[in-house]
């Protein structure tokens, strides 16, 4: 064989081996692997789900029955009735956690009373001091002081997530956000938080969670803040019977904007040339 | 003399190897959302490329740092790094101008893995990383490689 072509050709055979490895790796640890559904959100595509058909399926059931009933510490917020229920399953070490949670606040604010958002608990392995600011969260949670807890410990995370103990500075966070001290130290140490948390974090281990954020938008698994954003936006939409948005995140409201081009300059309107075109072709 | 140059042209080419060849291994060991999340903390890159470049930069990282380690197209990969190094030198420092901060974590070796850098700390990492790919860039003989036994008159 000439040089050139036995030089090419172990670049391939290792380039193959490489990928065919890699893959094999992938599938062997369970990367991607996107377990079925946890429920069925709608039966026909033109049907709306209604709150009690997505609520009674099967895993959400099992998730409220988890999480409700035999849980005074549910994490919650949104009307108990909201047509689009948000679980998430995150760990406050992790920076795409935090990158999530502007998209939450952002669905929050645009779709108010529609979204009812229950937080678990998912602390991962690999982050040093996550399974203590889990157990901070839930003891500002004792005081009913959760989801401001959880904005602080968020927005301030690249502050305690160094290699340093956090202690001191969650300390200093529960000092500036009025949560009892006395009460809060105790609880830190309390065997029975961190079962409760262990617990959460179990209900997520059956759901198959593998990456954090992972995100249950009316039982669809939804992994990231960027699938989040596109996809589980996509499934608040289509709940509430919402027209879908468009690349930059405008309603598509084709006939609204062709009307509107033959009356207002394309500057105006602020729409992207294809748009223009198209209406300009049509009207 | 040229004996202690080339072993420590091999000492640059594990290095870089096992830098690459981990942070492709670390993310492509992970959903592809926990990268894209990565990604999208540099508001500079368009939303539009962030699932393509989720999607195809480990794969390279990860056939670079292999290459790099097994002694193959050893001047052609550290080309190749080089590129990949300035091109995250370039992203640091435009993200820094556009927005003004610099990410507390860079996302460059995923999630889980035990290795966290800021984005300040991986600017010096690139930095070096950079200087290394070049050094065997122009280095013509590379030492216990695969080069050496494929392409041997």
């Amino acid at each position: 064989m000439k040089k050139p072509v036995r030089y090419v050709s172990v670049g391939i055979i290792l380039a193959g081996c490489i990928v065919g490895g890699m893959l094999f790796l992938r599938h062997r640890a369970g990367v991607e692997k996107r377990p079925e559904r946890v429920t069925v959100v709608r039966e026909t595509p033109k049907e709306k789900p209604t709150v009690e058909s997505v609520l009674a399926t099967e895993s959400v059931v099992k998730i409220k029955e988890e999480s409700t009933a035999k849980d005074p510490y549910l994490k919650s917020q949104g009307p108990e009735d909201a047509p689009v229920q948000i679980i998430e399953y995150s760990d406050y070490q992790c920076p795409a956690c935090r990158f999530s949670q502007g998209v939450l606040h952002g669905f929050m604010k645009q779709y108010p009373g529609a979204i009812r958002l229950i937080y678990h608990h998912f602390p991962l392995q690999g982050h040093p001091w996550s399974s203590f600011v889990h157990q901070a969260a839930e003891c500002a949670n004792e005081q009913g002081l959760f989801w401001v807890f959880h904005d602080y410990v968020f927005s301030h995370q690249s502050e305690w997530s160094t290699p340093l103990s956090p202690t001191q500075k969650i300390l200093s966070y529960a000092r500036d956000l009025g949560l009892n001290l006395d009460q809060f130290a105790a609880c830190l140490t309390n065997e029975g938080t961190k079962r409760r948390i262990q617990k959460e974090k179990a209900t997520g281990d059956d759901l198959k969670v593998n990456a954090t954020p992972t995100f249950f938008v009316n039982g669809q698994r939804v992994v990231g803040g960027f699938l989040l954003k596109k996809e589980g936006e996509k499934i608040i939409r289509e709940t509430l019977g919402l027209p879908p948005l468009d690349e930059e995140g405008k309603e598509k409201k084709e006939v609204e904007i062709k009307n509107k081009v033959v009356k207002t300059p394309a500057t105006q309107l602020k729409l992207p040339p294809k748009n223009v075109a198209t209406a300009k072709e049509t009207s | 003399m040229n004996r202690g140059i080339d072993y420590f042209g091999l000492f640059l080419r594990i290095f870089l190897g096992c830098v690459f060849a981990y942070s492709g291994y670390t993310k492509l060991m992970e959903p592809i959302a926990q990268t894209e999340a990565a990604i999208v903390q540099y508001e500079v890159i368009p939303y539009v490329f962030v699932p393509w470049i989720a999607r195809i930069f480990p794969w390279i990282e990860m056939i670079l740092g292999c290459f790099l380690l097994l002694g193959y197209a050893v001047r052609l990969s550290a080309l190749g790094v080089s590129g990949l190094s300035t091109g995250f030198i370039g992203l640091i420092l435009l993200n820094y101008m556009m927005t003004g901060k610099m990410l507390e974590d860079c996302g460059c070796f995923g999630e889980g893995s035990f290795i966290h850098f800021s984005a300040a700390q991986i600017l010096v990492v690139d930095l070096i990383s950079l200087i290394f790919a070049l050094f065997l860039v122009l280095r013509k003989k590379h030492i216990l490689s695969l080069d050496g036994i494929l392409l041997k008159n």
